[in-house]
């Protein structure tokens, strides 16, 4: 059976190393869910509508990428600090079902929607639904703490 | 009055009272001011990011800066509403924690940076004009990057505060002591 010291983790017996970890997830989800924010107000003829929306999936996509990364990294990071607590959490199942739905749904068909001159119509509805699964993530976040 | 006995009465207001004692209208709150700087604070750090030139190069910058603005702005006031409401309902607490008085002070250090640059904004048409992007709209993007990273670190670190005893707030102090019952045979 595996074995694993909750205290040995530095997230747990460093007092700055949590809430460190914190202040990256927060930043770098804040770069990523608002660049694709960006190109979903786009897609609603919210802004920027001389660019075309294809182009800015690709100007944005290095930046969310990064954001991505960090903000799963640092997310995993948290996990480790203590995972039973976190699995048998509802509020984490229904962030963690959400974010791999935001994601998939992010690289298939939000952004190829994007890259292919989409109509007025088509682009509307895929905007929303990208903001209301990237809503819903930060929302699950906060839930892990009060359920 | 004290600061103390102040902000003692702002929590007592009766909606902050509510809000402060809910099973879910708190943390409702929390996550929409969570949501809120995912969605509009990645606005803000990609403006500052095309200023300098680090991304988007191929959307003037006049662009970014002035189609994103509104929304900034809706952005910017729905969190600022759900931060006086989460802070002013918890004021015994918040008043006196380290943290939020640094996240107040770059705040209004974030209503400086607008005086102090509002050149940069207003005109951000010369910005793409330019052979070069001039240091002062530089300075501009990077302070902002700092302030505003500074905002979200202090907030998510005010949950980490812990008063010592003599800070403790009012709440704590003014609980009155059980009255002695004295025995009478």
């Amino acid at each position: 059976m595996l074995i694993y010291d909750l205290n040995a983790n530095p997230l747990n017996s460093n007092e700055w190393a949590f809430p460190l970890t914190e202040c990256f997830h927060i930043t770098s989800f804040a770069l990523s869910i608002g660049l694709i924010a960006l190109v979903d107000l786009r897609l609603l003829g919210l802004a920027l509508k001389r660019t075309n929306p294809g182009q800015l999936v690709k100007d944005t996509s290095l930046w969310t990428l990064a954001g991505l990364i960090i903000v799963i990294t640092s997310g995993l990071l948290i996990f480790s600090s203590d995972p039973i607590r976190y699995i048998y959490n509802t509020g984490f199942q229904f962030k963690i079902a959400v974010l791999v739905l935001a994601i998939i749904y992010n690289y298939t068909i939000h952004n190829r929607v994007a890259r292919s001159n989409p109509s007025p119509s088509t682009a509307k509805l895929v905007a929303v639904v990208s903001l209301f699964l990237w809503v819903l993530v930060p929302f699950g976040g906060i839930w892990i703490s009060f359920v | 009055m004290s600061v103390a006995e102040i902000s003692h009465q702002i929590q007592s207001i009766g909606f902050l009272t509510y809000i402060r004692e809910s099973g879910y209208t708190y943390p409702m709150i929390l996550s929409t001011h969570l949501a809120t700087i995912a969605m509009f604070g990645g606005l803000i750090l990609m403006t500052d990011l095309r200023i300098l030139g680090l991304a988007m190069k191929s959307t003037p910058i006049a662009d970014v800066v002035k189609t994103l603005r509104p929304w900034k702005h809706l952005g910017l006031t729905i969190m600022v509403a759900m931060g006086l409401l989460l802070a002013t309902s918890e004021m015994d607490k918040y008043y006196g924690n380290p943290y939020f008085q640094m996240k107040m002070s770059l705040l209004i250090l974030v209503i400086i940076h607008s005086i102090v640059f509002r050149g940069v904004y207003r005109n951000p048409e010369a910005l793409d004009k330019a052979p070069k992007i001039p240091g002062i709209a530089k300075a501009a993007a990077i302070s902002s990057l700092c302030l505003w990273i500074g905002i979200a670190c202090c907030g998510r670190w005010i949950a980490y505060y812990e008063p010592k005893d003599k800070d403790k707030p009012v709440t704590s102090l003014t609980v009155p002591a059980p009255p002695q019952v004295v025995a009478t045979r």
